[in-house]
This record gives C-alpha cells, structure tokens and sequence, in this order.
C-alpha cells in the first residue's frame, strides 16, 4: 500500500469503518511512513476535538425552546390539518378556472349573429361552382350512369375517390372550405 | 365485552403528542447541537431545530414505531438546512434602511456552562470551540453535516449514509474531505499539539 492509498482511507482507518485486513496494513503502514503517521495524528486529533466540543446553550436556552414549542403545539392541537389551508387552495383553483373560462367566452364568442362568426362563414357561400364538393357529386354521377352493372369497379372508384375527397355531405357552417 | 374491544380498535391512535413530546425531550439537546454546528449561530440553529419539530410533529403519524426516532429527526433537519441554505444563496442578504437596529440592552447576556475552574483553561477552550466552529462553518454543507454527525454526534458510516440520503462511499469521502480541510484550517492548533508533545 503507498502513502496516497493509506492517505485516502486514514478517516475511515480512524473511525474503524475499514476490514480488518485493510486495518492491518494501514497499521503497518503508519508504524513505518512518519508522514502518515503524522497525518494520522492530526485527523485523530480533529476528531477529538469536534468530539469534546461544548454543548453550545445554557439551560435557560433550552427551556425557552422547550416552552415555546409545547405551548404552540398544546395551544392548537389541530395544527397538522389547518382547514383554511384547502379552502385558500380551492378559491385559488376556482377563481383560475373561472378566469379562463371568461377569456375564452370572450375570445370566442357562440351568438350566431356575431361578426366574427358572420365573416368567417362568408367565405364558402361565395364560392361558385368550382368548389370540390360539387366536382365529386358530378364524377359520382359521371360513374353511375357509364358502368352502371359492374359493380366492382364501382366500389373500386367510389373508393378512390373516397380517398381523394373524404365524404362530408353538408358544409359546416363556420368551418372554412380549402381550395 | 366485546364492544368494548372493537371501541379500542376503532379509537384514533393514543395520545401521539405526549408520546412525540416524550421522544423530543430524550433528543432535543442532540438536535440542537447539530443545529447549531451547522448553522453556527444561536438564532438560526434555534429557528431550524424549532421548524424541524413542527414539520416531525406534523408527519408524526408517517413515523415507523420500529425505527429511530433521533435519525429521521436529523435527517429532516438536515433537509431543512440544506433548502434554506440554497433559498438563501439565491436570495442575497436585504438589511432596510428604516429599521431600528436592535438596543443592544435587550438582549440576555449570554451564559456559559463553567466547565472548569481554571479561567486560563476555560479561556483556551472557549477560543479553540470558537475557532472550530468557524472552521466548521467554511467547509462545504454536506462535508459539514457528515463530520458533524461523525464526529460530534458519533454515528457510524452506515448511519450517516442513512440520515444524509446518500452511499457509503459517498459518506466516507465527505467525512474524509471534510476533514482535510479542516486539518488545514486547524494548522496552527494542531502544530501547537505537536510541539506540546516533543
């Protein structure tokens, strides 16, 4: 064992937290490397002298922290479940809920007759008839009347054109149309 | 007979208070010692010990009967310590301008326990556990809290790792490291020491 592996397990040699075996060799070890020893000594000497520290009050200190606490816990038995702490936490929650709720009443208004509504829904009347709603009602038709017996290639087209226009039979109102 | 028994059953758990108060009178001195080694003063070694009880108190009925009371005590403490030091360091100090500063001839005069007759002793001792605690006080939080546990309270390794929610291996560092500074704050006691012995 060298000095710096005996160095770093010192503390723990001194608090007897080291295997016996470890134990021997540190002893070994401070028997013969004086600088080890030395350090040896200073860490046991630390030790000691945290160890005879003081008590650090007077006794009057300590009844004072005695009384204080007792009385506060006797005086208010139902200390640990302070109802007006979950009251003050459900008007908080309330009042957040409730404020959201206005903002968004406000930012989004639903009277049908409101001018926001209004211009918004403009927009797919103004369309003619190029809207792609009104070209699959004509190819649908288109299909129909050409292969009106082949049953499978209907379904074939219907399906294809499933995919291109998905159904949506009526316009939403206040849904903008994408050209 | 019977209703009687199921009446004892059904009965909240005895009087908890005076068994908490009970467990801190056997304890409180040891818990205010480790307050006040790591805080290093008085008035926030009484504030911590104060807020740690309450918060034992209050999370009394989580605590498992089997187990140690003074070590899970300490480990709140701890806790608590660490989160006002880190509150605080975020938080620079703030003295007002408009406050009174505090009269001076309120204030209780300090007692000290006489330990010895001899007042040259006294007096080298008085100034070492100053010195000490000063020095205590420059190491690092957790190095400070695992020497004062090791050294001043006399846990062992295993215990500390306990208290301080961390390995082993980490404890025996912290101790060790701990000490390292402190031997060279200490330097010149300690040199004292040796020439006192040759």
């Amino acid at each position: 064992m060298n000095c710096h592996r005996v160095q770093s397990l010192l503390s723990a040699y001194l608090d007897q937290e080291l295997s016996p075996e470890e134990q021997r060799l540190i002893r070994n070890h401070i028997f013969h490397c004086p600088i080890c020893a030395e350090n040896f000594e200073d860490l046991s000497h630390i030790k000691s002298y945290l160890g005879n520290l003081e008590p650090p009050f007077a006794q009057a200190d300590l009844d004072l922290l005695d009384q204080f606490l007792f009385d506060h816990l006797h005086a208010n038995p139902s200390f640990s479940a302070n109802p007006w702490v979950w009251g003050k936490r459900l008007a908080l929650t309330t009042a957040c809920v409730f404020l959201f709720l206005m903002t968004a009443f406000y930012l989004f208004p639903v009277e049908p007759n409101n001018p926001m509504l209004l211009t918004q829904e403009a927009a797919p009347f103004s369309i003619s008839s190029t809207t792609p709603y009104q070209l699959v009602s004509e190819r649908k038709t288109d299909v129909n009347f050409l292969s009106a017996d082949d049953e499978e290639q209907d379904e074939k087209k219907r399906n294809s054109d499933y995919s291109f226009f998905p159904e949506q039979s009526r316009l939403v109102p206040g849904v903008p149309v994408s050209r | 007979m019977l209703q009687t028994e199921t009446l004892s059953l059904a009965r909240p758990a005895p009087d908890t208070l005076s068994e908490f108060e009970q467990q801190v009178k056997n304890y409180e001195k040891a818990f205010y010692h480790f307050a006040y080694r790591l805080t290093g003063n008085h008035d926030d070694a009484q504030d911590l010990t104060q807020e740690a009880l309450l918060k034992a108190y209050r999370a009394f009925n989580r605590f498992k009967p089997g187990t140690a009371f003074d070590r899970w005590v300490y480990q709140i403490i701890y806790r608590l310590f660490i989160d006002q030091y880190r509150k605080k360091r975020r938080r620079p100090f703030v003295a007002s301008l408009d406050e009174a500063p505090p009269h001076l001839d309120q204030e209780k005069p300090k007692e000290v326990p006489d330990y010895s007759k001899l007042p040259e002793d006294f007096a080298l001792r008085h100034e070492l556990g100053v010195t000490i605690q000063s020095a205590l006080l420059r190491l690092p939080e957790e190095f400070r809290a695992a020497v004062v546990l090791c050294d001043v309270q006399g846990f062992s390794y295993e215990e500390i790792s306990n208290i301080l929610q961390c390995s082993l291996g980490t404890v025996r560092s912290r101790i060790h490291r701990g000490r390292r500074q402190l031997r060279e704050y200490l330097q010149p006691y300690l040199s004292a020491e040796r020439s006192k012995k040759q």
